[in-house]
């Protein structure tokens, strides 16, 4: 195997609140191959954020790495100067925020932004910048024309099309997306989702890419991780991860989506809430809302048991569950 | 049967702000933000409205609940056209007619206890103290806040947003509506909480002949709760039918597009690739004859010159598309 893009290990992320710290990242681990699409799904407060900003060491104020490493490229970030940081971004990784409305300025021409991002990071001439630009524009399925028009002149989708352009802009080799497509009525999630994949293939690109969403995550990413309470619970590649979930959080999660195609399915919750990451629940952080639990999984936190191919997933019994075939669904539909 | 709400003719228009020029030539500008649209739920019904945004979904929703006045058209609750009351005159209605709102965060005000805030609609009935405190732990216990006495006491912030959702949804059942408009109600929430909610919607409208005008962007969600689908695009209705039939087979390109553009986590129902083409015209200047058209792959001439009525398809459904058969 080659050596991965990007490596980490026992990533630990807090932040400080009055209440003490809130455990947002606590011991992840996972490699990202060149070219490869990880995607992260987690629910609200899973922490799922806060990794794909720590992935490029853009921390709040109140947020500190504690322990770890980030090797991008042979290089750990964590003990990195932010100087030799500042190198880095945008030309080796860059970023694609939730929010792509806020994050271009009002005021100016779209291009003229993309532009100066271009010149500020690799000091070529302002046409040189005007047409890797226009280049990227194409690339990302918006006109050259567009460039000329300011932000209020382009749709949600054309928006976010233009900041993954702006992503794209200095060529990075990783780029970690943040819910690029929430913010979107459904045809234009298809459309970027589409962008998404030609780009995958035409740049041989490394994406990171966070979503609430497991069904946009299913669309586009090689592998999965399934982000809860600051830990990853389950990893492995996409299509079996999905089709045979071996954690209980994950098979809750997929019989918690409303499908528009295939048999009608009764919806199943997960009881209870996510949990307080200030003090987040001893052993296994999922037991406290877990159909399946048992003593150990209240007093003993769970390491990766083998899945397939690679995947893993940290639950006590997940052999025990699998055995068990049907009879995992009727226990989770018991628990309703 | 008579309808529990039956809609007619509905229009609103917002006039553009800040258009000095335009009105100076005296033509008024205006977003068509619903435009002429019918449709009815009949008691115990669920209908699903759903469409993108900008669609009218959510203004249509206004109207009917009198949030809004319509420019012209009918809203006839129980038997009596609202369009035109005044609000002192819908006092009455709205007893029978509660919202649920999108946001739990918005909808209930932080100084009021849960207690306070489900009894809050019993007051104006005039209900006595000890039967207001009886159907709000009833109700509390319905919308499975247990125990009822734990919660009542609680202010919004120390509950969760799944919680504060089933404090809106406990404050529209307690005076018994035999309608509700729930506006996007589970979309500000995390997946694995939405079920609990949409099951509790759903009991609700089993078990005490409730009838919903289920307002969501979210066709899965629509799949789950509706008994019939109404879609939108542009302020008009362009397919409405048994949802099954609607989402299973779209007949209305539009509503095939929509479809087809949502992701599936299971790789066994991976959407069909189909081109999603272009985007929502604007509802100021919305596009000649069918509004669809600029984006259809099957559009001909007669489709920028004639606007097509919403018509009956073989199967009893109605989509407004020239080709739709």
């Amino acid at each position: 195997m080659k050596k991965p893009l990007l490596e980490v290990r026992d990533l630990v992320m807090h932040f400080q609140v009055g209440s003490g710290s809130v455990h947002a990242v606590d011991g992840v681990s996972f490699d990202l191959q060149r070219g490869e699409t990880m995607g992260v799904v987690g629910e609200s407060g899973s922490g799922k954020t806060s990794l794909g900003y720590a992935m490029l060491r853009l921390l709040p104020a109140n947020g500190r790495i504690l322990q770890g490493s980030i090797i991008f490229d042979g290089i750990d970030l964590v003990p990195l100067a932010e100087e030799d940081l500042r190198g880095l971004r945008w030309k080796r990784f860059a970023m694609i925020f939730q929010n792509a409305m806020s994050a271009l300025n009002p005021v100016f021409r779209v291009g003229d932004q993309i532009v100066d991002a271009i010149r500020h990071h690799t000091g070529v001439t302002r046409s040189a910048a005007r047409e890797r630009a226009g280049a990227l524009f194409e690339l990302v399925g918006l006109s050259r024309a567009r460039l000329r028009g300011y932000p209020h002149e382009f749709s949600g989708g054309m928006k976010q099309r233009a900041m993954i352009a702006l992503a794209l802009s200095c060529g990075p080799d990783l780029v970690v997306a943040d819910e690029p497509t929430t913010a979107l009525d459904v045809v234009a999630q298809g459309q970027v989702l589409r962008q998404i994949k030609q780009l995958q293939q035409e740049l041989q690109l490394a994406m990171i890419f966070v979503s609430h969403d497991i069904s946009v995550v299913a669309e586009i990413c090689r592998n999965v991780a399934v982000m809860y309470a600051g830990e990853f619970v389950e990893y492995g590649p996409t299509e079996q991860l999905l089709t045979d979930p071996r954690h209980p959080y994950t098979m809750a999660l997929l019989r918690s989506f409303p499908s528009v195609r295939g048999p009608l399915k009764t919806l199943l919750s997960v009881p209870g809430s996510p949990p307080d990451l200030v003090r987040p629940p001893s052993g296994c952080r999922f037991h406290p809302r877990c159909p399946f639990a048992q003593q150990i999984c209240r007093d003993v936190s769970p390491g990766p048991t083998p899945t397939f191919d690679g995947g893993w997933a940290r639950c006590h019994f997940t052999n025990e569950i699998r055995a068990q075939g049907r009879d995992a669904i009727e226990v989770l539909e018991k628990v309703q | 049967m008579e309808s529990a709400l039956e809609v007619k003719d509905l229009i609103k228009h917002y006039p553009v702000r800040g258009s000095v020029f335009g009105s100076i030539a005296g033509q008024r500008r205006v977003v068509h933000a619903v435009d002429g649209i019918s449709f009815a739920v009949t008691p115990g019904e669920i209908l699903g409205l759903v469409g993108e945004s900008g669609c009218g979904k959510t203004t249509t929703g206004k109207l009917v609940t009198r949030l809004e006045a319509p420019t012209s058209g009918s809203i006839v609750f129980q038997g009596r056209d609202i369009a035109g009351l005044s609000q002192s005159q819908l006092r009455a209605v709205r007893q029978d007619l509660q919202i649920i709102f999108q946001d739990p965060y918005d909808s209930l005000d932080p100084r009021y206890t849960v207690e306070m805030a489900v009894m809050e609609p019993l007051r104006a009935q005039g209900v006595d103290a000890a039967e207001r405190r009886r159907r709000v732990e009833e109700t509390l216990e319905m919308v499975e806040l247990r125990p009822a006495r734990m919660f009542m006491s609680r202010y919004p912030h120390e509950l969760s947003g799944g919680q504060r959702q089933r404090v809106a949804i406990a404050r529209a059942m307690i005076v018994r509506p035999r309608f509700v408009i729930a506006d996007e109600p589970v979309s500000m929430l995390d997946v694995s909480i939405r079920a609990g909610l949409l099951t509790l919607m759903r009991r609700w409208n089993q078990e005490l002949g409730v009838s919903f005008l289920f307002i969501t962007h979210d066709l899965g969600v629509a799949r789950y709760m509706s008994h019939r689908i109404v879609v939108m695009y542009l302020g008009k209705i362009v397919e409405t039918g048994l949802t099954e039939a609607v989402i299973g087979q779209p007949k209305h390109p539009y509503t095939q597009m929509l479809i087809a553009a949502v992701p599936d986590p299971d790789p066994r129902n991976r959407r069909v690739e189909q081109e999603l083409r272009g985007e929502v015209a604007s509802a100021i200047d919305p596009p000649s004859g069918c509004r669809f058209h600029p984006r259809c792959p099957i559009a001909q001439a007669i489709c920028t010159d004639q606007e097509p009525a919403l018509r009956v398809l073989r199967d009893g459904r109605l989509a407004a598309c020239h080709f739709a058969e």
